[in-house]
């Protein structure tokens, strides 16, 4: 019966299942978590670099849509607001880790890496010629200012201006952690240097 | 231009420009420095696989966000929810200005009246406290009556 109702959710866009699950059908937002969870993780993930903190970030950013599922918008935007949500709460705790900050996100009661699994990842980049696992490891090896700039930036598509906005600093600085960021990248998965 | 120039601004410029175009001088220059044509491609690799990333959730994450959920979904829109606090916080500046301002009309009020009557022709002006006092204790002595 569960599973009936699950198979015809899914032929529905993001904006009928909102609908649906803010009429408190609760199977049409467990819908919109299948269809979402993978991109919310990968973001997360690339943001805190451990599968314990980007766990516990992708439940806060659900959560949050549930309690605001009111004001979810309808107009197609769901992944863009699941994944703001996922970056914010993925900053904030880059943040609170950085600042010693004690924050009330489970993770931080864990402080051990948790190296993620990426064994069921496709391997979607040919002509780089490397799978999503060692895009994503040498995307983690990247300092965490420089990652967070070029999540937002290729991840999520954020103008270098909306995350000097975003992030409190000069667009001068969103540019040069973008370009140390993209230099370590290319040194990473070509291994070498170019002078 | 130099070379360092050049991978300088492939390495910092917008990702868009980066996958559509590169400016005139520098796309001048990527034409005749083959070390640099191919940095710009690598770069542009990089940017594309980035931007392509995705990693699969972990199976875990089902139960756990599922479990996390509360009870029934929020209902109130954002837009609702500021209005009504709006309205809240509307009503209690109104309660508060009120009492305010009608406490200090009544003590207005108060002082008109009696510097009204106390400037009417014929009208005794009140006394000090310590006179009006002394005055009020001599006449309720007088108006005891002595045994």
């Amino acid at each position: 019966m569960r599973e009936d109702q699950s198979s015809s959710l899914q032929h529905l866009d993001d904006a009928e299942l909102v609908q649906r699950a803010q009429s408190g059908q609760r199977a049409a937002f467990e819908s919109l978590f299948h269809r979402h969870q993978d991109r919310v993780y990968t973001v997360a993930l690339a943001i805190v670099g451990n599968a314990t903190d980007a766990k516990d970030v992708v439940q806060e950013t659900f959560v949050r849509a549930y309690k605001r599922l009111g004001s979810l918008r309808t107009d197609g935007g769901v992944v863009a607001y699941l994944c703001k949500t996922a970056t914010n709460v993925a900053i904030d705790l880059v943040r609170a880790r950085k600042t010693g900050k004690q924050v009330s996100l489970d993770a931080m009661k864990s402080s051990g890496i948790d190296i993620p699994d990426f064994s069921n990842s496709p391997q979607a980049h040919a002509e780089l010629q490397v799978t999503n696992e060692e895009l994503m490891n040498a995307l983690l090896s990247i300092p965490d200012d420089q990652r967070i700039v070029l999540v937002l930036h290729h991840l999520e598509g954020v103008r270098v201006d909306e995350i000097a906005d975003m992030l409190g600093i000069p667009m001068g600085t969103v540019k040069s952690r973008l370009g140390r960021g993209r230099e370590w990248l290319r040194r990473r998965l070509y291994g070498k240097v170019i002078d | 231009m130099k070379c360092e120039t050049v991978r300088q601004l492939l390495a910092e410029s917008d990702a868009n420009a980066l996958s559509a175009g590169v400016s005139p001088e520098v796309a001048q220059h990527l034409g005749t420095c083959e070390s640099c044509a191919e940095y710009h491609k690598e770069l542009q690799t990089v940017s594309a696989g980035l931007g392509g990333l995705t990693i699969v959730a972990p199976s875990e994450l089902y139960p756990q966000v599922m479990q996390a959920l509360p009870a029934k979904p929020g209902v109130l829109s954002r837009k609702m929810a500021l209005l009504l606090s709006m309205l809240v916080v509307a009503l209690c500046a109104l309660i508060i200005e009120y009492y305010y301002f009608y406490g200090q009309y009544r003590q207005q009020e108060h002082v008109i009246s009696t510097s009204c009557v106390e400037s009417m022709p014929g009208v005794i002006p009140t006394p000090n406290t310590e006179e009006y006092s002394q005055t009020s204790q001599l006449t309720l002595e007088q108006l005891t009556p002595s045994q």
